[in-house]
């Protein structure tokens, strides 16, 4: 067996790590474990210095095992691991310690701190004496790809991934195309025809060679990894074996329901409505009353649903814009009429909105702020002498009076919510939900369009409330990273995936019940458990769970995570 | 109790202004914050537009922040969205004039440009009658027109400003149960005859200084030449005294308004930008008044007056045209409310502070 030569280097993170962990002495007391032969302490181990130090000791020192003790994996394990590749090593001959959001960042005191860091770094050490050289494995990537949702950020995903030339499986639940936009008049801030926006990508998609277009369908299983999925779909009484490489999800939203909010008497009083009902109304031209009468006085209340921890804690982001909207569409409608925003913050941000809500300001519309700390707006049918229809009570901000709203028609702007089979749709593809129902993105700033699950991307309001060019942007995002993929031909996938030890594996399958991303099938000729290692994360769950020991977590073996714990609680240098 | 909101208010209040640009605030607050008038119990503007935009009329009708503005504009150059907080003071002012006046004359000739142009055509006609009826007799014509406007100095006190000077008091103070102590009714009159011929308080507004030091001459030359001509019957008088002192104060009021004049022609400042009918009046006809004196006063001493009676008839038209429109229902009466809105002011403090 070759000789183990492990080096350490010990980083500062500036003063992050190295105002409460004795940077320098941790590393002259971890030079003298057994095979470390250097450790070093370095102001930013992750800067190009940082790396080009370790890339001259591995050729210097012929290191063939490597620790950075710095932040956490998650920042920089692959950032390290390519300089030991550029060095010429191995990438898995390598481990990182974890002492500034473990150790540096959560004590507070140097001595007890410096002692962890310590410990921290003999586990690792431990650890990587027993790494094993791994190799990246690729798979060939399927070029066409399955939109769930034929919404505006379904339609212009597709659009962009078949005019590149790759086949497209669309599929809407609905009979139509066209999503919640294939219901809105006009668009904000430039009063366009939503119309407009949409008939042309319905039009190319539905004449597009490469997009083949499931109405009425919806998915109920996905098969297979990135690059290689399959299902099976019923539509039209057909059933189609698809198989693709990637998919977008783009379910889109669903309109928050107003008669939970009791005070808004939705569907009681006859002319509460909801902004989709209005924007219904819009787009018919004839805007009027149950009754069939003209309203005169029209109110508009925002954040039915938003921004109120009864319901939904977030903004809805497109409604304060979709009520100015109404407000001038109103105006052009009915002259005459009173024009009321009731309103609980304007956030009119994005290009060219601030400049949309001062114009609707001149417009005679009277703008009226409501506490949501206090109790919302009370609708309840006017006396019959008042001459108007309803009243909204509230408290108002900004003038400090608690006063009436007279209105004959109130408008909702109702709060998006996650889609109602979100779920289910989150179930078939392998992702996940955060907290209020939106699918989780894989990192909400610098990867947002994918998720955890290799492959699989979201885009539009299925991920959070947003409006059109935000849904359409992350479409063609979504579409670009497939796009790239299919541009490389293949991926590689992760190595540190479980290995079955066909010879000791007693079919007991307990490893199938365990395993979170169905990796595992069983091979009844053989009797004995087979891991898919593109499926596999490497988790470990089915390791620990296997009764006979057949089953060995690359990169987590057991003789790896045992000298870990071993390294942690030595006795060895408790004391600095 | 809760209001009911109503829109009407503030399109009335459109007809009272040169601009409705008010509706645009968001009620940043940026104005109140830069007025160096306002003060914890008296906060503008913001608090005026808000009552005006939601149309809470009796709280704006009961309101005396308005005339306790100076307009030196800075709220109006502050505002990030061009509300112009500062005009739509000064509407509120008029509006207010038109709400305390119990004829109903203000609001129409503030509303009305036909309806004040013919108001002023029949005074003037008038005036030209009554020199008809005294057959252009330079002293008996000089003689009437001496008796009238101490006339129309009775008249218009008694039954125009004092009563209205009563409903505002009525609608600051009485309707809106404020009740303050007996002895800061006596107290305060010494401050609203110091306020009234002062105006010392528009001095807190920093760019003001040489405007209210025009402005003072103004109202010490106007009341002067008022006393001067009235009182001492300066067009008769043989006094030299009197026959100087009238010379003096008659130049400094049409010298000083004709500044005023072209620097609302010039809109180089935040306050002349904008000039609604009755400010050009007002300042026209203070002018005018000044100088026909003046001019009227030349004629008597050069012994030309007989040859030149329609000027002094000329004199009379604007006299009575001041005294009958612009003093009790036009922009004259600015005079009167501000000082009273200190006056009630304190009342009202004293009041909330019980």
């Amino acid at each position: 067996m070759e000789e183990k030569r492990i080096g350490v280097y010990v980083c500062w993170c500036g003063t992050n790590i190295a105002k409460m962990v004795d940077v320098e002495a941790v590393a002259a007391k971890i030079a003298k474990l057994p095979n470390v032969v250097i450790a070093k302490d370095y102001k930013y181990m992750c800067s190009d210095p940082g790396q080009e130090m370790i890339v001259k000791d591995i050729k210097e020192h012929k290191l063939n095992r490597v620790v950075v003790s710095a932040c956490s994996p998650r920042i920089h394990e692959l950032t390290f691991r390519k300089a030991l590749e550029n060095a010429g090593l191995n990438q898995y001959m390598f481990e990182m310690a974890n002492i500034r959001e473990q150790v540096s960042w959560v004590h507070d005191n140097r001595e007890e701190a410096t002692i962890k860091a310590l410990d921290l770094i003999k586990g690792a050490v431990n650890k990587v004496s027993y790494n094993e050289a791994l190799d990246k494995r690729s798979v060939e990537i399927n070029p066409a790809t399955l939109v769930i949702g034929g919404g505006v950020t379904g339609l212009s995903a597709a659009l962009e991934l078949a005019d590149a030339g790759n086949k497209v499986y669309l599929v809407e639940k609905a009979g139509n195309l066209g999503g919640h936009v294939a219901n809105i008049d006009l668009t904000f801030p430039g009063l366009n025809s939503a119309a407009e926006v949409l008939e042309p990508l319905i039009y190319k998609v539905n004449n597009h060679p490469e997009v083949e277009v499931f109405l009425n369908t919806t998915i109920d299983e996905v098969f297979g990894y990135v690059g290689n999925f399959e299902s099976t779909i019923k539509s039209g009484g057909k059933e189609y074996e698809l198989k693709f490489g990637n998919i977008i999800v783009a379910t889109g939203l669903t309109p928050f329901d107003p008669g939970k909010i009791s005070s808004y008497n939705y569907e009681k009083l006859p002319d509460v409505i909801t902004s989709l009902e209005l924007e219904k109304m819009l787009k018919e031209g004839n805007v009027v009353k149950k009754d069939g009468s003209e309203p005169k006085k029209i109110a508009v209340i925002h954040c039915v649903g938003s921004r109120n921890a009864d319901y939904h804690e977030y903004c809805s982001r497109v409604c304060c814009l979709s009520a100015l909207k109404f407000s001038n569409q109103l105006r052009s409608a009915l002259p005459e009429a009173n024009l009321f925003q009731i309103y609980a913050d304007m956030r009119a941000f994005g290009k060219g909105c601030e400049e949309f809500y001062a114009s609707t300001s001149k417009k005679d519309v009277m703008f009226l702020m409501y506490d949501q700390q206090c109790d919302l707006p009370r609708i309840s049918k006017a006396e019959e002498d008042a001459g108007y229809e309803m009243g909204i009570e509230f408290y108002e901000k900004l003038s400090g009076e608690d006063i009436i709203v007279p209105a004959d028609m109130v408008v909702l702007m109702v709060a998006m919510e996650a889609h109602e089979e979100a779920k289910e749709v989150a179930h078939a593809v392998g992702i996940s939900l955060c907290g209020n129902e939106f699918y989780i993105e894989r990192h909400p700033k610098l990867d947002p369009v994918a998720t955890t699950t290799d492959g699989v991307y979201i885009a539009g309001t299925c991920q959070g409330p947003k409006d059109i060019p935000d849904s359409v942007s992350q479409a063609k995002a979504a579409a670009a990273r497939i796009l790239a993929s299919i541009a490389r031909g293949t991926v590689e996938v992760e190595v540190t995936t479980a290995v079955v030890n066909e010879d000791i594996c007693c079919g007991c399958q307990t490893c199938i019940k365990v395993c979170p991303y169905t990796a595992i099938s069983f091979d009844e000729e053989k009797n004995v458990s087979i891991v898919n290692e593109v499926l596999c994360k490497g988790c470990g769950t089915c390791g620990s769970a296997c009764p006979t020991g057949a089953i060995r977590a690359r990169h987590f073996t057991d003789e790896q995570i045992l000298s870990q714990i071993e390294g942690l609680f030595s006795k060895e240098m408790q004391e600095v | 109790m809760s209001t009911v909101v109503n829109p009407d208010l503030n399109t009335k209040l459109v007809k009272f202004g040169n601009k409705s640009e008010w509706n645009e605030c968001y009620h940043c607050g940026n104005c109140t914050a830069v007025c160096s008038l306002t003060e914890d119990e008296n906060l503008f503007p913001r608090k005026v537009i808000r009552q005006l935009q939601m149309g809470l009329k009796d709280k704006f009708n009961s309101n005396i922040d308005p005339w306790l503005c100076y307009y030196c504009g800075d709220c109006s150059e502050t505002c990030p969205r061009d509300a112009n907080p500062g005009e739509m003071m000064m509407s509120a002012r008029r509006y207010l004039t038109s709400v305390y006046d119990w004829t109903g004359l203000s609001g129409l000739f503030f509303k009305s440009v036909p309806a004040l142009i013919i108001a002023f055509i029949l005074v003037a006609v008038s005036v030209i009658g009554i020199g008809y009826v005294k057959q252009f007799n330079p002293e008996s014509v000089m003689e009437f027109g001496h008796v009238f406007e101490k006339m129309i100095i009775f008249a218009v006190v008694l039954l125009i400003l004092i009563p209205n000077i009563f409903r505002m008091f009525w609608l600051t103070i009485l309707k809106e149960k404020i009740k303050a102590p007996f002895f800061l009714y006596v107290k305060g009159i010494w401050d609203l005859f110091v306020h009234m011929f002062t105006q010392k308080k528009s001095l807190k507004c920093e760019k003001n200084t040489f405007r209210w030091f025009e402005h003072f001459l103004v109202v010490i030359g106007y009341i002067l030449l008022l006393v001067v001509t009235v009182f001492f019957n300066w067009f008769s008088t043989e006094n030299p005294y009197i026959i100087w002192f009238g010379y003096i104060v008659g130049g400094l009021v049409f010298i000083i308004t004709f500044d005023f004049i072209l620097g609302r022609i010039k809109k180089n400042k935040e306050i002349s930008k904008f000039s609604h009918p009755s400010d050009w009046l007002f300042v026209i006809w203070l002018f005018l008044m000044g100088f026909t004196a003046f001019i009227v006063r030349i004629l008597i001493d050069t012994d030309l007056i007989s040859n030149n009676l329609w000027l002094y008839i000329v004199h009379l038209i604007v006299i009575a045209q001041w005294g009958i429109l612009i003093v009790p229902f036009g922009k004259w009466t600015h005079f009167l409310y501000r000082s009273f809105a200190i006056y009630f002011a304190n009342l009202k403090r004293a009041g909330l502070n019980r």
